[in-house]
């Protein structure tokens, strides 16, 4: 079947009135467990694989799975730019000019943005999928330890952008994130570190623990402690939508967005976070205006949210041609086919067709859904900025203990949680920027693990990071931002000294 | 005395009704049951889950419920189960895997694996399979360990965690071979095998349920499988020993436990289910979709078993010397 | 250098010196081409002196940009210099941690419900000094609406009473 029947076909199935229904519950599911931090989409979809039982086709199961999966991904960061509570990982860098730009009344412009440059990305993304997905497969498979050690080190060396100022400050907190990451059994060498005798932390901490801590728990003790007798500026609620030059200087942040969240999030595994690393990090360089970074930019916003919603989507290729799920979500829905008698792998497309376009039809659909769903909402999430901030603190505060809960179901994440709250509160008072935490704890360990099996592979050889293709591209572009970087950082001291001088 | 009769008469009446009602309350089972996993969802043992929780309600007035439960290795789940009431209302389903019969000899459990639990139903045996990518120059064992021997190179290996089942098969093949198998432990068995699909390392070992797909998809030759006998859902591929290596492992077994005090109808009761359960057509149809063979023991069978494959990877352990700390 | 930084400062470098110790002696550094467990927390354990020692040099050695002009740029919440009325907010605050932590002990031990109960009700009462029957109105209304989303809604699994089941 030629692609372009094929797609007839699949959107013959996926506009079915049953398939409808379940793209848009799935949509529903799928913003309102995003918008709640900590539940994550994969524990949502594991809740709700039973009832797919009694379907017997597995279309619909898997459209309702999908559409939870990336509604996660719109509602996500509805609370990284309200309130800094990312999500999830992919979220993070939301945060850092989301929430800034909602402090100065520009929630509106904000969640706006991150909907469209969503739409955008996740319905380019579908259409990549579908015009290149197997050979793009085979091009993902050839990441190996040394790539993702290659491409993990570079997410790294971008979340140093997210330090702010001081670059000192942010290096520091960035170790603290590797230290946090190495809190657990070591996979390589079975030993577990930093556990002291605590049992809880032998695998290690939660990733939504700690950033929902540090951001948004850190967040609401700050805010608690400055109000005094005055409130807050949260309740400045200004412009709803976003103004024609946010989509001016949004427009290119989207379109780069996509490209660089589409071809990262194919490589299994951490695809979504290195994706909006890299968009924030590019959209910084290429800015003329690159101060505005960390107060308020909406290319900070675009380009991030649209490169996580085209990695999601990317995602879904190396399962629906190669079998291979490349993250937890993505390998619940796998099993839901497997359970339905469907091996997603290259024989998907032949035996399973009305599956796999069907599938590929309900994301296009679904896009469109959570485009419709969510931009009226923009106005009643903006709304939520009003309510008292005596109720609004406690309340964000119970979400976030039960999302927290729900992961293990041990009240030791509860005080985890308070733990790293008290962190982020301790930070903000520092004047540190919590940004590279989270990112900097998912990293080490990708960073960590793959440079082992690195040398695992090779013998002990650390030429085999130079001599692979697709490493050493990787490489290269690391030293050449890392040259960009002191240049850029000598002529602006060398420029002040000159300053000084003349002063 | 008029007053006796009626307070006698009053106290007879009562417990006339609550009698029947405690005994209707223990008719087993009155609520569903949740059915521990300590690993996470989508992963084999979940798998084997969510396949027993489709076909239960066949044989079972009351459903059960799956709760994934994962961390640390899956000790975490287990010791839940451990410290849960044993009603028969909360069970441990995986029962043999690694945390099971490998990791109690390496480290300090935080429960007796053996006796704080009671052996149920064996379902499955995840074995350990060992494959090379399609391209690859070896078309079996010998040829691999001749290779090694006249290059005088280490042979690569992705296996699924370090000194799980998988490790530790492979590292005997090595020693037993007289060969170099430097085994890299990955994060789980989906991203082991994933490497080796990417032809990263030279071989890989996996279970047949992970490495199914690759083999139909063409990608994967699979060499050996590490079991005393042939493997029912790979039964074209020699087992190591009928290669000439004298090395057998049980890879990672599937079973259930409940907690070690559960009342032995109760046992029994849930022993016949998964008997019947396992005898099931459609079962059976959805265990090969999911590339696991059914391999029942019922409960004295399946804890004397348990004991020997205990004992059997303790030797091993010790032959190879792995050790953590 | 205020007396905050200061202190933040010199806990860093003792948290790098003690991570350093221990990666060391306990986790092992193996050697180079086969790094141990505890390589990466070694350098990072090192890091974390390093960084920590400029840190605290920075302001004399080096007059970069951002040490030199003031914080004209930044639109955050105010730095080392703050207003007075924190006496009364610091205690606001320190109730609120206070709620925060005792609602997580007690969550398992009495259930969801009647903690998150307790919690809201506290919280109006004492952190904000609010009306007895305002507080009573909010707290019924928020923790049955937080009680409908998550367990009858989404079926997430939270510990009930212990008391009456």
């Amino acid at each position: 079947m030629g692609i372009f029947d094929g797609i007839i076909s699949g959107f013959g199935v996926a506009l079915t009135p049953m398939n409808l229904l379940f793209g848009f519950l799935g949509a529903l599911i799928g913003t309102a467990i995003g918008v709640l931090p900590g539940l994550g989409p994969a524990a949502t979809i594991a809740l709700l694989l039973p009832i797919t039982y009694s379907i017997p086709s597995p279309v619909p199961a898997v459209i309702l799975m999908a559409g939870i999966y990336y509604g996660a991904m719109y509602g996500g960061s509805t609370t990284s730019i309200l309130l800094n509570l990312p999500g999830e990982a992919a979220s993070v860098v939301t945060c850092i000019d989301g929430y800034k730009m909602a402090q100065k009344g520009r929630a509106g412009a904000a969640l706006g943005i991150a909907a469209i440059g969503s739409f955008i990305a996740g319905t380019v993304a579908v259409v990549g999928l579908t015009l290149f997905a197997p050979p793009i497969a085979e091009f993902a498979l050839g990441f190996g330890p040394p790539e993702k050690f290659a491409l993990a080190l570079l997410g790294l060396l971008m979340a140093v952008t997210l330090s702010g100022d001081s670059t000192t400050k942010g290096l520091i907190i960035m170790v603290l994130g590797l230290l946090f990451g190495t809190v657990g059994i070591d996979p390589i060498s079975g030993k577990s570190r930093f556990d002291f005798g605590v049992i809880e932390l032998q695998s290690g901490f939660d990733f939504v623990t700690l950033a929902v801590g540090v951001f948004g728990v850190g967040e609401i003790f700050y805010n608690l402690e400055q109000q005094g007798a005055a409130e807050i500026v949260t309740t400045k609620v200004g412009q709803v939508f976003p103004k024609m030059t946010d989509w001016i200087k949004a427009r290119m942040a989207i379109l780069r967005g996509t490209l660089v969240g589409f071809f990262i999030g194919i490589i299994p595994g951490g695809g979504a976070v290195i994706a909006s690393l890299v968009s924030y990090a590019v959209e910084k360089k290429v800015s003329k205006h690159p101060e505005e970074f960390g107060q308020g930019a909406i290319e900070g916003v675009a380009g991030p949210e649209s490169a996580n919603n085209a990695a999601s989507s990317a995602s879904f290729i190396p399962l629906l041609t190669l079998g291979i799920p490349s993250n937890a979500s993505i390998a619940m829905i796998f099993a839901c086919l497997l359970i339905k008698g469907v091996t997603p792998g290259p024989f998907l497309i032949v035996e399973h067709a009305d599956v796999f376009w069907g599938v590929i039809a309900s994301m296009y659909i679904g896009n469109v859904m959570l485009i419709i769903l969510n931009l009226p909402l923009v106005g009643i999430w903006v709304q939520l900025l009003r309510v008292p901030y005596s109720i609004l603190a406690p309340v964000v505060i119970l979400f976030t203990m039960i999302g927290s809960y729900s992961i293990a179901n041990q009240a030791f994440d509860l005080y985890t949680l308070i733990a790293f709250g008290v962190l982020g509160y301790a930070l903000r008072k520092l004047k540190f920027e919590a940004g590279p935490l989270p990112l900097a704890f998912i990293l080490g360990p990708m960073i960590e693990g793959a440079m082992r099996q690195s040398l695992l592979m090779s013998g002990g050889s650390f030429a085999i990071f130079f001599t692979r293709p697709i490493s050493m591209t990787i490489v290269a572009l690391f030293a050449l931002f890392v040259m960009g970087q002191i240049i850029v950082s000598v002529r602006r001291s060398s420029r002040c000294a000159r300053v000084q001088k003349a002063a | 005395m008029k007053r006796k009769i009626v307070s006698s008469l009053v106290i007879a009446l009562v417990v006339a009704f609550m009698v029947p009602t405690a005994f209707a309350q223990d008719k087993f089972p009155s609520k569903p049951i949740n059915v521990i996993v300590p690993f996470a969802a989508g992963g084999s043992s979940d798998l084997l889950a969510r396949a027993v929780e489709r076909i239960w309600p066949k044989f079972s007035p009351q459903p059960v419920v799956i709760i994934n439960k994962p961390g640390g290795g899956g000790v975490v789940g287990t010791e839940f189960v451990v410290r849960s009431k044993p009603d028969g209302y909360t069970l441990y389903l995986a029962y043999g895997s690694g945390h099971d019969v490998v990791m109690p000899h390496l480290q300090k459990m935080p429960y007796d694996t053996y006796k704080d639990l009671a052996a149920v139903s064996r379902l499955s045996v995840h074995s350990v399979a060992i494959c090379t990518g399609a391209k690859s120059e070896f078309n079996s064992i010998k040829d691999m360990v001749a290779w090694a021997k006249k290059e005088n190179k280490p042979i690569t290996s992705s296996v699924s965690t370090k000194a799980g089942a998988v490790d530790i098969t492979i590292t005997a093949l090595g020693k037993v071979a007289g060969i170099n198998i430097v085994t890299i432990p990955f994060a789980g068995g989906a991203d082991a095998v994933t490497t080796l699909a990417g032809g990263h390392v030279m071989i890989g070992g996996g279970h047949p349920s992970e490495i199914m797909p690759h083999i139909k998809a063409g990608r994967f030759k699979p060499l050996a499988v590490a079991l005393p006998q042939r493997d029912p859902s790979l039964p074209d591929v020699p087992t190591l020993i009928e290669q000439g290596f004298n090395v057998h492992t049980w890879g990672s077994i599937k079973g259930v436990a409940a907690p070690a005090a559960t009342p032995k109808e109760v046992v029994e009761y849930l022993d016949a289910t998964f008997k019947k359960i396992c005898e099931d057509a459609e079962f059976k149809k959805l265990m090969v979709d999911l590339a696991q063979p059914i391999m029942y023991q019922n409960s004295a069978d399946f804890a004397k078993f348990l004991q020997q494959a205990y004992a059997d990877y303790g030797k091993l352990i010790k032959d190879l010397n792995i050790s953590i700390q | 250098m205020s007396k905050s930084q200061s202190i933040a400062n010199l806990i860093t470098i003792a948290l790098g010196i003690f991570v350093a110790y221990h990666s060391y002696h306990v986790l092992k550094l193996g050697i180079l081409i086969i790094p141990g467990a505890g390589f990466l927390p070694f350098l990072c354990g090192l890091a974390l002196v390093v960084l920590g020692i400029i840190w605290r040099l920075q302001p004399l050695l080096f007059k970069s940009p951002s040490t030199a002009a003031p914080a004209a740029v930044r639109t955050e919440a105010v730095g080392e210099g703050e207003p007075a009325p924190l006496a009364v907010s610091r205690a606001k605050l320190a109730l609120a941690f206070a709620a925060t932590v005792i609602y997580a002990a007690l969550f398992e031990r009495i259930g969801f419900f009647l903690a998150t109960l307790l919690f809201m009700l506290g919280w109006q009462v004492i952190v904000e000094r609010q009306r007895w029957l305002k507080a009573v109105i909010i707290t019924v209304l928020c923790t049955v609406a937080m009680y409908s989303l998550f367990r009858l809604l989404l079926h997430v699994e939270l510990p009930s009473n212990p008391f009456l089941s």
